[in-house]
């Protein structure tokens, strides 16, 4: 795997759209019209606040005295809990907001995304871990946009096993990329 | 206005995040990492081996400080590491009387040599020959040689070698002494450190007397150490961070290592990059040593700038190795610095019962041991070259003339 398909893989599933399916498609509006403009401007924010973390990945590091390296164990440290909930529960939190774009917001971007990005773009490259911003968005854009019918055919535990899957994907990614940390120089 | 889930989140990920400062990601620091401040912990250090040398060329060896005593106790391979550091410095000041030192100190092991069977080795006492000892001798008179150019011992430096070959065994491992008395190798025996002490002896040996086939016995060193000797040693993370080994990868020719040596070099410089970083995140006091444990000892801390400065020596000649060459000179500089800001002051030294026996030393629970300040000098003197871009061992031609 390449450094830029890992970078992707890895945001993809700490933006954990597959976690939050079922959530997503429960307020969701019906409408595919505002459902699309809605995930647009999610993914929109999200992307602008990755890519802010990515541009500042050095600034924050030096001002933070942690090289790239050991940032990387905290990083996997990070998107452990995230992964336990997933494992767990299946499904990310319910969340609280009452407007459908910080509910949906609240899906998929907080902590998580932003420490990942914050390693990877020091860890990759700022380029690479933009572009593969750009790619997990999009494909978790394109999964919350067929949420509703996705949810529909997977059912409840479909959708359930579908989280757990995400949250194994991210602890074999939290576990790789602390060894990755542990194995450089 | 947060909502109460909301404000219980950030206050959770806020405690999280503050475990995860103290006690995966503190700051770290590399204390004094400008040329001048190694410099001067490293002519520091040379001062502190040479002041307490005694006359017979011997060094002190172990200084308590809380008790200001100094234990009857000596190490002969340890006195072939500090010779072989005195030359090292002499060279890279160009300095005579660190030389005289060094020949002393090596004065003192003539006088304790043993000859059969057409070898040489250092003995102390009634002890058996060590393979350590001889190697490290070895490598001293290789660095004398740079120095002054004479080749009066080139013969001793041959008989050495022919000591090492005849405890090289078949796989390339090396039985760890000659049993003196019953004439014979002592088996059953392994040491961790002596067969990399060996490889860069012999390294040097083919460097010297190109042709004679030093290269064939370094080889078979070589393959050991990077194929069977942490099992041997059963060694729990491998590799074993053996900075003699990264000394000898630096020696052997250019772009000569096969792919599965610089596999394990790239696994060696990790290892050693790890220690640093965390090295670099102790940062003293109660906390700090609940968390991160105690700071490394100075002899510790030396190897891992020993080795990294011999791999970024190797990352500067073998363009296979060259993309690590950025982050081994970070780590090296860093580890460095670390060594010049834990050394004692004159203002400590001051405050002691021997100032003499304190200055220029690093203490760890007390005690300074003679290897502490010559693993450290070895390290502050290849970061020195780093530093200046030089990738070679120095001087490139001789700049004293022999006393």
């Amino acid at each position: 795997m390449n450094d830029f398909t890992r970078a992707a893989v890895g945001l993809f599933a700490v933006i954990a759209a597959p976690g939050g399916l079922g959530g997503f498609a429960a307020f969701a509006p019906a409408a595919i019209s505002a459902r699309l403009r809605l995930v647009i401007g999610v993914m929109g924010l999200t992307f602008a606040a990755l890519a802010l973390a990515a541009l500042l990945s050095d600034p924050v590091l030096d001002w933070l005295d942690v090289s790239a390296e050991n940032f990387q164990l905290a990083a996997g440290a990070v998107m452990l809990p995230l992964a336990l909930r997933l494992l767990w529960w299946g499904e990310q939190g319910m969340p609280s907001a009452s407007l459908p774009f910080w509910r949906a917001l609240s899906l998929v971007f907080g902590p998580v995304p932003v420490v990942v990005m914050l390693s990877y773009s020091a860890r990759f490259g700022t380029g690479t871990a933009l572009g593969a911003a750009g790619v997990a968005l999009l494909v978790s854009g394109g999964l919350l946009l067929a949420g509703g019918w996705i949810a529909a055919r997977l059912g409840a535990a479909g959708c359930s096993l579908l989280g757990r899957f995400n949250g194994a994907l991210i602890v074999v990614l939290a576990v790789e990329l602390m060894l990755d940390g542990i194995h450089s120089v | 206005m947060l909502s109460k889930s909301l404000l219980l989140s950030v206050v959770a990920w806020v405690a999280f995040g503050a475990a995860l400062r103290v006690g995966v990601v503190p700051p770290e620091s590399c204390g004094k990492t400008d040329a001048a401040s190694l410099d001067a912990a490293a002519r520091a250090a040379i001062d502190w081996i040479t002041r307490n040398q005694k006359p017979d060329g011997s060094y002190v060896y172990l200084y308590y400080i809380d008790t200001d005593t100094v234990p009857n106790e000596y190490n002969l391979v340890r006195h072939a590491g500090v010779t072989m550091v005195l030359y090292q410095a002499a060279g890279h000041y160009e300095d005579e009387h660190i030389l005289l030192a060094a020949d002393a100190g090596l004065g003192w092991m003539l006088q304790n040599l043993v000859s059969r069977h057409g070898w040489s080795a250092p003995v102390l006492g009634d002890e058996d020959a060590i393979l350590g000892s001889a190697a490290l001798m070895t490598v001293g008179l290789a660095e004398r040689r740079l120095v002054v150019g004479d080749e009066q011992y080139d013969g001793l430096m041959r008989e050495l070698g022919r000591f090492m070959l005849a405890l090289q065994r078949d796989d390339g491992g090396f039985d760890v002494a000659w049993d003196l008395r019953n004439d014979a190798p002592v088996k059953g025996q392994t040491s961790r450190y002596y067969p990399g002490e060996s490889l860069w002896a012999l390294a040097l040996l083919a460097q010297a007397f190109p042709g004679e086939g030093w290269d064939v016995a370094a080889g078979k060193a070589l393959d050991f150490l990077v194929t069977a000797r942490d099992k041997q040693e059963n060694v729990s993370f491998p590799p074993l961070t053996d900075q003699w080994l990264a000394y000898g990868l630096a020696e052997i020719p250019h772009n000569s290592l096969t792919d599965d040596q610089l596999a394990y070099a790239r696994r060696l410089a990790a290892r050693f990059g790890l220690f640093v970083r965390s090295e670099s995140q102790r940062q003293g006091g109660k906390l700090g040593r609940l968390v991160r444990g105690r700071e490394a000892r100075g002899a510790g801390l030396g190897t891992w700038v020993e080795a990294l400065g011999s791999l970024w020596r190797l990352a500067s000649t073998d363009e296979r190795f060259a993309d690590l060459k950025p982050k081994l000179e970070e780590r090296l500089v860093c580890s460095a610095g670390i060594l010049a800001a834990r050394q004692t002051g004159e203002d400590a030294a001051a405050k002691s019962g021997s100032p003499g026996l304190v200055q220029g030393a690093w203490f760890a629970r007390g005690e300074t041991r003679m290897d502490d300040q010559q693993h450290s000098i070895s390290g502050l003197l290849y970061t020195l070259d780093a530093l200046e871009g030089s990738a070679q061992r120095a001087p490139a031609a001789p700049v004293l003339p022999a006393p």
